[in-house]
């Protein structure tokens, strides 16, 4: 299949999802409870009539039909214009990328350190099958596999910061303070990172084209980096994009806890304080990401695996 | 130890858990052909994969030695060993296309091969992998080069193998069912490329088979395996001609009845 035809369909696939994913997201604010003309004149401190609200209702238009509605928000959301925060009147576009800087600095740091660590020790552990460090390396992972990350936030605080007063336990997006989130977010994804290089390098090792390269002469170093390792890669991509929706669901706990302000607490806040706009917005900046996050995964996919190619021909 | 052997087994036993090789011992001369036969299972492969050595596949040398060369091979260890692999002893696998990382580019895996040879001159040497591939009779040597294993037949991985191990100029070529997943043309073919490299390189080969056809075409010298023994090794027309062992025998009879046609097919 051409690779053009193939980005091209996916795209517009994607097109049709987040067509989907914005309607949805319009509908949570027409279903959501309570009047949201009412509510914005509420925060802003403004004595309620009818008639205010009437002018309000109309300004907002949300006497208009439902699908007009959604139109002239889509349009707006498309020109980058989210709305207004109910809370405190802020362009809802300037906090999302306030706090989708803060998110992605935290995510892609905590992603990095998981990858350049697990790689190396994963395919160590698969080399050295059953030695001593690979039993220790299953170990730590299978601990740090199991520990959920509210509970490694609370036990890195009392370790690193209350008792050693190494770090400050609030964090407050200063460089210092971003190292227990990261960590926090790191050492589970670390951990299942390493057991799948484990796995996908010892499956890769068993493979025929590794003794056929070895009686070849081919170094052993290139045998395991440019053969086994990126053949293992191929799912070690997709555990990494799975990543993707971790680190996401990660960042709303791992946030709050250390007061991190990205979009998991903006989220949170968002949330109980019932400021809808916020809240769309958020679930619009988050299905964005997925999806693309899954396109890119498969694009990866892809290239690393021709097989693939001519499969979906045979198929299609 | 004769100076004219290259390798030299005497009353070798290889072993998983189980033994299955026993007591085993044979030589080979420099440049010759001997071809190993024997029915699925009796141990021909395990004996392939002792005198290669690989790590990972659970043979033990739990008798009898092992020379390669005049040298020792159950005294090396494994550092010395994987020296020899490569240059010295090479093996072609019964599907080269699993044998080759099936989504690398050829042009990626050969240059990976120079590299361990350390004779990789860029551009120089893709022009020697091509007149490689031209005597082995791929016209299109950049198209190859360009492909990965998985896009090709069986037989054009096989006969690529073999451009392979043309290039490494090996002294010694163990061959595990070569032509067995191939079918009747491409086997001829595949055949007559190891001839080719044969008499190109005066490479000593090892070439095991369950293909009697394959062993009279090949031979010079053709041993018997029978469950893990050595059961004749003599000249090929003698043990076709004249078998001894009642094992032999029953080959020999069963592949004229099955299959009259093997002389004509391959002679």
């Amino acid at each position: 299949m051409n690779v053009k035809r193939y980005i091209g369909r996916r795209l517009f696939q994607l097109f049709l999802i987040l067509i989907g994913v914005t309607f949805l997201v319009f509908l949570l604010m027409y279903v959501s409870p309570g009047d949201p003309a009412q509510r914005k004149l509420t925060a802003g401190g403004v004595a309620i009539t009818e008639e205010v609200l009437e002018q309000a209702r109309e300004d907002m238009g949300l006497d208009r039909p439902l699908l007009l509605q959604y139109g002239s928000w889509l349009g707006k959301v498309v020109r980058g214009d989210f709305g207004e925060s109910l809370h405190d009147g802020l362009p809802v576009a300037e906090k999302l990328a306030k706090s989708l800087k803060n998110t992605l600095l935290l995510s892609l740091v905590s992603l990095l350190a998981a990858l350049l660590l697990s790689v190396p020790l994963g395919m160590y552990s698969a080399v050295r099958r059953d030695g001593v460090a690979d039993k220790l390396i299953s170990f730590l992972t299978f601990l740090g596999n199991s520990l959920p990350n509210f509970l490694i936030a609370v036990l890195l605080m009392y370790f690193l910061c209350l008792k050693t007063k190494f770090f400050p336990i609030l964090a407050n997006g200063s460089a210092k303070g971003l190292f227990l989130p990261v960590l926090t977010l790191a050492i589970p994804l670390f951990s299942q990172f390493t057991r799948q290089v484990r796995a996908a390098v010892l499956e890769q090792l068993h493979k025929p084209y590794v003794a056929g390269a070895r009686s070849r002469g081919v170094k052993e170093s290139t045998v395991l980096v440019r053969n086994v390792l990126r053949n293992s890669l191929i799912s070690i991509i997709t555990v990494v994009g799975m990543a993707g929706g971790t680190l996401m669901a990660g960042s709303v706990v791992v946030e709050s806890i250390f007061l991190w302000p990205g979009i998991g607490k903006l989220m949170m806040d968002a949330i109980t304080a019932k400021d809808y706009p916020v809240v769309q917005g958020l679930v619009l900046v988050m299905a964005l990401l997925f999806v693309t996050v899954n396109l890119v995964t498969d694009l990866l996919y892809h290239k690393l695996d021709p097989r693939i190619w001519d499969q979906g021909e045979e198929t299609s | 130890m004769r100076d004219d052997a290259i390798l030299q087994l005497d009353q070798v036993c290889l072993s998983y858990e189980e033994p299955v090789i026993k007591q085993v011992s044979f030589e080979v001369k420099r440049g010759e052909i001997l071809v190993l036969a024997g029915e699925s299972g009796s141990g021909k492969t395990t004996l392939l994969q002792g005198i290669q050595g690989l790590p990972g596949t659970g043979i033990r040398l739990t008798g009898g030695t092992m020379f390669y060369a005049g040298r020792d091979l159950s005294r090396m260890g494994r550092r010395e060993r994987s020296r020899l692999w490569g240059r010295e002893i090479t093996m072609i696998f019964q599907d080269s296309g699993a044998a080759f990382n099936p989504i690398r580019s050829y042009r990626k895996q050969f240059a990976e091969l120079l590299k361990g040879q350390g004779n990789f001159r860029g551009r120089e040497s893709f022009g020697e992998i091509r007149e490689c591939l031209k005597s082995l009779g791929f016209s299109e040597g950049e198209r190859i080069l360009d492909s990965c294993p998985y896009e090709m037949s069986g037989g054009m991985n096989q006969r690529i193998a073999i451009a392979a191990a043309l290039l490494l100029k090996p002294r010694l070529l163990l061959a595990d069912e070569p032509t067995s997943a191939l079918d009747v043309i491409t086997r001829k073919e595949v055949l007559e490329g190891l001839l080719h490299m044969q008499k190109l390189t005066g490479t000593a080969m090892l070439l095991v088979t369950h293909d009697l056809g394959v062993a009279a075409k090949m031979a010079g010298r053709l041993g018997i395996v029978y469950q893990g023994e050595l059961v004749e090794c003599k000249e090929t027309e003698q043990v076709l001609g004249e078998p001894e062992h009642p094992y032999t025998k029953r080959l020999v009879a069963a592949a004229a009845a099955y299959g009259e046609g093997w002389e004509r097919e391959h002679g």
